[in-house]
């Protein structure tokens, strides 16, 4: 604090072993030693409980700007006359400033002081950028507006940052954040080149995620230590996604339509989505390490579902959710999956669950009566089984009295009913005859 | 029980406890190795109804992950549903493979933080008492917990609140309160008793 003399006694802020005498009949919290004051007082982080700190007493005055956490909420500062400046004094104050979180209203200029004072010493920035108030371009409206983002170039020291709500539609010309591990953009409207430039600049990222954004139509990924990824791009476009990552674990996309992985990498769980428009092409290599994998969409081409349950022959856990398949713009009912290929090729399932389109293609193309009497589903402990109409309802319960049968360790298989279409006398039918099955295994059959 | 250890509170009581609940402190992990086996430790500075309370953290938190640790550096012997049946698993490399992904250990800290959020509930003359102790017989997580609950008796509170939970004085000189006021003028009035 600019007002008070400095403290005389040297100040630790880490755990300390102080073996002071304390006053054996003392209860006043005063007579704690410094350092556990300084480290309760760096325990906190919200904005209000700081300042609140300050106006205590001298000496919490004095080590107040020791904390290393400031947190702004999203209406901390309601009615303050000036935010930035106080957010400002705040950051200015705080010597050791290590992470930051503003989620009020800020301007571009006050955020680029704030960072340009702090840099040395931050680790962690999160930001919520949608009611910046950035400069107004100087150019008319030719010159693109100055990109608010640029200004966190300053921060090298960077471990950790996530942005909410920016803009990333021209390069925010970052040079090097060697140490960015952790990037999260969140509501964003981005570009290719300008994605692309702000990726570029962080090259030892081990997380990544970029949740409901747009405005990207091609995006590539080369980063060496990437673990966990995580993409949720909005709208029906075909979006192309090629990622090259010897390290990565975590697949979570949403959006793509072609989706191409180097086929280097440790994948465990792996979740594909596509909300709106068509799945066209996945290319992921093997998937030794694969445990988890969900498919989900409107519509995806057959090769690529067919390829991808190929790879994926040592899945545990497996969710598929897709409603139709088909190349082009019309909407094709899926072929013939056989049930017993299906389980031969993934023979460690052990968590299954699967939608209306897709488990109505479940079918026994080779009549079980001659198969292999060694056929068994060895693993399967629960299934999870969605059936939306009526139609086919022999060979679906077919297909429901062979997995009960050949499944060995099935403790649990639940049939969703949901929304039967054509309901006429057709669905009672059926929902008899599913009532009926669940009579039949009682303790393993559940119905919703 | 296992190899035990006796401790000898500031008002005289003699606990006596397992090796794994008192070598959760430092200090007295540090003692016993020097002193004779068949001697009680004395802690002077702890009277009997904190260390009380501190030996019940301890137990809980025996046989226990620190829930400081990152989730990685799990063992998986102190997994409580590990039947060291974890598929292709090396001896080197089963710790941070096993518990990134085993539910049951990622459970059971989940717990033991909740039940140490519970037990620093407490009114705060209690928690400065385990903070001196925890400090005097450097107890990591008892320490931590403690430097939490005193937080939390922090967070919300206007100054004159704090003031009062802490039994502190407002030592400001009435410049140092202008000051201040101006600086702050968006919080509550901090002077207002």
């Amino acid at each position: 604090m600019l007002f008070l003399t400095p403290h005389s006694s040297s100040q630790t802020f880490h755990r300390t072993v102080c073996l002071l005498s304390c006053p054996s009949s003392a209860s006043a919290m005063d007579s704690l030693p410094d350092a556990i004051v300084h480290h309760i007082l760096c325990s906190l982080s919200n904005a209000r409980d700081v300042a609140a700190c300050s106006c205590v007493s001298r000496y919490w005055n004095e080590a107040v700007p020791y904390i290393p956490s400031l947190y702004f909420p999203r209406n901390s500062l309601d009615g303050a006359a000036a935010a930035d400046a106080t957010i400002g004094r705040m950051v200015a104050s705080a010597v050791c400033l290590q992470d930051l979180i503003v989620y009020c209203p800020f301007s571009s200029a006050s955020l680029a002081s704030w960072l340009d004072l702090r840099c040395g010493t931050l680790r962690s920035l999160e930001l919520r950028m949608d009611g910046i108030a950035s400069k107004p371009a100087s150019g008319g409206d030719d010159e693109p507006p100055a990109n608010e983002l640029e200004c966190i170039g300053v921060a090298r020291g960077l471990e950790s940052l996530k942005l909410w709500g920016v803009s990333l539609t021209t390069s925010p010309n970052w040079n090097c954040f060697d140490k960015l591990r952790f990037l999260e953009i969140i509501g964003a409207t981005l570009r290719d080149g300008a994605l692309s430039d702000a990726l570029h600049a962080c090259p030892n990222l081990t997380d990544l995620a970029l949740l409901s954004c747009n405005g990207v139509a091609a995006l590539s990924i080369e980063l060496e230590r990437l673990e966990n990824c995580r993409l949720d791009f909005l709208g029906p476009g075909n979006c192309s996604l090629h990622l090259s990552s010897p390290k990565l674990q975590i697949l979570e996309i949403q959006g793509f339509s072609w989706i191409r992985v180097n086929q280097d990498h440790h994948i465990r769980r792996l979740c594909i989505a596509k909300s709106s428009g068509r799945v066209y092409k996945v290319e992921l290599g093997k998937l030794p390490d694969l445990e988890f994998m969900s498919l989900r969409g409107i519509q995806w081409r057959w090769s690529a579902i067919s390829s991808i349950l190929y790879c994926a022959s040592e899945v545990r856990h497996l969710i598929m959710k897709i409603e139709f398949c088909g190349d082009f713009d019309t909407l094709q009912p899926f072929p013939e999956i056989d049930l017993v290929d299906f389980f031969n090729n993934h023979p460690r399932l052990c968590k299954f669950e699967i939608h209306g389109a897709l488990f109505a293609a479940f079918c026994q193309k080779n009549s079980l009566k001659n198969l292999d009497s060694k056929f068994v589903i060895p693993y399967l402990e629960e299934v999870i089984i969605t059936v939306r109409s009526p139609l086919n309802a022999e060979q679906k319960l077919n297909t429901l009295e062979s997995v009960l049968m050949y499944s060995v360790k099935l403790h649990r298989m639940t049939i969703r009913l949901s929304q039967m279409k054509n309901c006429n006398e057709a669905a009672d039918d059926f929902f008899k005859d599913i009532c009926k099955l669940k009579y039949m295994n009682y303790n393993v059959v559940q119905i919703e | 029980m296992g190899k035990t250890i006796k401790l000898i509170s500031g008002d005289g009581e003699m606990f006596e406890v397992e090796e794994a609940v008192a070598f959760q402190s430092n200090i007295i992990k540090s003692l016993a190795d020097e002193d004779n086996a068949d001697d009680c430790i004395p802690l002077p500075r702890v009277d009997s109804q904190i260390l009380s309370k501190v030996l019940e953290f301890c137990r809980k938190h025996a046989n226990s992950p620190s829930v400081h640790t990152k989730f990685a550096a799990i063992p998986s012997e102190l997994c409580p549903k590990h039947d060291g049946s974890a598929a292709g698993a090396s001896s080197s490399e089963s710790s941070s493979a096993h518990s990134e992904t085993c539910r049951a250990c990622y459970d059971a800290v989940m717990k033991l933080v909740q039940w140490d959020l519970e037990f620093v509930k407490v009114d705060l003359d209690l928690i400065h008492h385990l903070l001196k102790a925890a400090n005097y017989l450097d107890i990591e997580d008892l320490m931590f917990m403690a430097v939490e609950g005193a937080a939390n008796a922090i967070r919300g509170n206007n100054p004159e609140e704090i003031r009062k939970l802490f039994d502190l004085e407002n030592d400001f000189t009435p410049e140092e309160e202008k000051e201040i006021l101006k600086e702050y003028s968006w919080l509550d009035d901090p002077f207002e008793p």
